[in-house]
């Protein structure tokens, strides 16, 4: 149960302080002391262990000039070491391995970043966390721990948020992706799709992929979905048939999802995709002038209270129904 | 569940057996779907004013501060009618929203202050925390509650502008001050609504605390971000930053502290997803510190690393509490 109906459950039984401390303790509603101990314990050291990882992140960023290069890569490659050692004194599902390969995916994200700074590569950024995510790849496969899939699942998406929605013409992407004249929507649509399969393999191994993690690689796809979506029906970009594709992806997600009746947290993604589309494509029908102002603002609000009203009716309706 | 529950309160005797059982309740609306509501609410709510204004002509204190006044009222007046109703709850909060910039206009125009308008703005949001009789309405004021809280301090404390990237230089010991002024009464109160929960759950007060405790603990993760406003970035719009000390660059790391008190609530309250923010928010300040002009890196790389090392000391400790019990 939880609070909300607890707190409907003591409304209707009027019960007293005593009796709600003990439905409470009955309701498993707060943690045992072991419990809470355990938590601040994980907490401080996951905190503890990303403290010194950002220290030496910002350390090296620092250029300290008492430092030279081959100290600062010595440096980054020291800790690396180190928790690679750590990884495999205590490895994984330990939590102390976990940490120890947290904090290597860190790390390697700083050497990089120190490489690029030393040498001038002139490589985008986008590469930067491309290859960010290779490399540290098997730290993540090594680790099994959801927490160091999401990192990694964050890093690919600003990678691809980067090279999809401000379309840098060098590296490898800008290579294979120039020659194919995708509009801004369209190569935002490639990111949704790639999110997608991960969140389809996400979903395929649903008993090892906790539903937080698949939430947020969904939460991506359509994050990029949306974003084509507006571009494409603003009429700045120049292949407005992108918007079938956002509709494709919707309707797919929509239809698994119903199909498999077990969250609701899809179709409410959906539903705020629309939501900002349409608002999206409001505003801009006020820009190329089609409108008044308080003829556009006037729909805006009706669009926003109507869409979100039904999009409220439809998943409590859904969510009862699927329960 | 209710029923196993009332069962066991039943068996030792904090219940009578024959009370009546509990009827069906209608489901919880999860997080998910309160945020878009709420976000959608607030759009509307800005669109909603700025129809009215546009349609009215609105300038001054005075047409805001009728606009206000009428748009708050209708707002409760739809709530107070038919709290069923989610057409009317959402169109509710939009009016609700509008009434509240309308009334925060009226207030700037009339003061000419900042932190006499937020100040007011605080206060009139513990009033909507209070009256307002909409769960999501409440906790809404509650998180924007603390914010106009965190600037009217900071606006009264370092007199500065709100469009001013450049600020005086501000030294340690006030800049620590000012932070646990702001957000350490915010703190205190989460905790004590999560520490007397089962007081306050026993009597009606339940109908205000709930919501507010959420609004509160939602403000220690994302609302600290409102109290280091517009220099927290200044970077991208000055070209050539002077480099210059400024303690306030430590409230980002103060601000991970507050976002890991409210992970502690969260937890305390089994709710998962308010944790998964706190450690968001925690993450993200972590980057602002980085980002935030007013010391080396240099330093911040030193404290950084003299906090991680303290962090799994006391970790390290707790272990072996935990092992020698």
């Amino acid at each position: 149960m939880n609070r909300n109906e607890l707190d409907a459950f003591v409304e209707h039984h009027q019960l007293s302080a005593t009796n709600v401390d003990l439905a409470l303790t009955l309701a498993g509603a707060r943690p045992t002391p072991a419990e809470t101990h355990r938590f601040a314990v994980r907490v401080l050291m996951l905190a503890g262990m990303l403290s010194l990882a950002a220290g030496v992140v910002f350390f090296v960023a620092a250029n300290w000039d008492a430092l030279r290069v081959a100290g600062r890569f010595a440096l980054l490659e020291a800790l690396l070491l180190v928790s690679l050692v750590l990884a495999f004194w205590r490895p994984p599902p330990q939590d102390i391995g976990r940490y120890a390969l947290l904090t290597a995916f860190v790390t390697t994200g700083a050497l990089l970043a120190l490489f690029g700074q030393t040498y001038q590569t002139g490589a985008d950024v986008y590469e930067l966390f491309l290859t960010w995510t290779a490399v540290a790849l098997p730290f993540v496969l090594a680790g099994q721990w959801s927490v160091l899939w999401a990192a990694w699942v964050l890093v690919l998406n600003i990678a691809l948020a980067l090279f999809c929605g401000f379309r840098p013409d060098g590296g490898l992407l800008g290579i294979i992706f120039s020659p194919t004249g995708l509009t801004t929507s369209g190569l935002l649509l490639i990111a949704a799709v790639v999110n997608l399969a991960l969140w389809a393999l996400a979903e395929f191994a649903h008993r090892l992929v906790p539903n937080w993690l698949r939430r947020f690689v969904l939460a991506c796809a359509l994050s990029f979905a949306t974003w084509a979506g507006c571009l494409a029906t603003a009429g700045r970009d120049d292949n407005a048939l992108n918007v079938v594709w956002v509709v494709v992806i919707l309707v797919a997600v929509g239809l698994y999802s119903a199909r498999r009746r077990l969250d609701v947290f899809p179709l409410a993604l959906i539903a705020a995709s629309i939501i900002a589309i349409g608002t999206s494509f409001i505003a801009e029908t006020s820009t190329l002038g089609l409108d008044s102002f308080v003829g556009t603002v006037f729909m805006l609000a009706f669009w926003l209270i109507l869409a979100s009203t039904v999009s409220g009716r439809v998943l409590m309706h859904l969510l009862r129904k699927w329960r | 569940m209710s029923d196993a529950l009332a069962t066991a309160l039943m068996e030792r005797g904090a219940i009578d057996r024959a009370a009546a059982p509990m009827p069906i309740q209608g489901t919880e609306r999860p997080w998910f779907i309160s945020m878009l509501l709420g976000v959608a609410g607030w759009l509307a709510g800005l669109a909603v004013l700025a129809f009215v204004a546009a349609l009215f002509e609105a300038s001054g204190a005075r047409t805001y501060a009728i606009f206000a006044i009428v748009l708050l009222a209708a707002a409760f007046g739809l709530y107070a009618a038919d709290r069923h109703n989610a057409f009317f709850d959402q169109f509710a909060l939009a009016l609700s929203i509008a009434g509240q910039i309308a009334a925060t206009a009226a207030i700037a125009e009339a003061s000419k202050s900042m932190a006499t308008t937020a100040g007011a703005v605080a206060v009139l949001q513990c009033l909507l925390v209070l009256v307002m009789p909409n769960r999501l309405a409440r906790a809404i004021a509650a998180f924007f509650a603390c914010i106009a809280w965190a600037l009217a301090i900071r606006f009264a404390w370092w007199d500065e502008g709100i469009w001013s990237a450049l600020r005086a230089h501000v030294s340690l010991a006030p800049a620590i001050a000012g932070w646990f002024v702001i957000w350490t009464p915010v703190a205190a109160l989460a905790l004590a609504a999560i520490t007397g929960e089962s007081r306050w759950m026993a009597r009606n007060e339940r109908r205000i605390v709930r919501p507010a405790l959420g609004g509160l603990l939602l403000a220690l993760t994302f609302g600290t971000f409102a109290s280091v406003p517009l220099d927290a970035f200044e970077v991208f719009w000055i070209s050539n930053p002077e480099p210059r000390t400024n303690w306030l660059v430590l409230w980002p790391l103060l601000n991970v502290v507050a976002a890991l008190v409210a992970g502690f609530g969260a937890f305390r309250l089994r709710s998962m997803a308010l944790l998964g923010v706190a450690i968001a928010a925690a993450l993200l300040h972590v980057v602002q510190f980085y980002y935030l002009l007013g010391t080396t890196l240099l330093i911040k790389s030193a404290i950084m690393l003299i906090a991680g090392a303290m962090l799994l000391g006391v970790a390290i400790l707790l272990r072996r509490r935990e092992v020698t019990r």
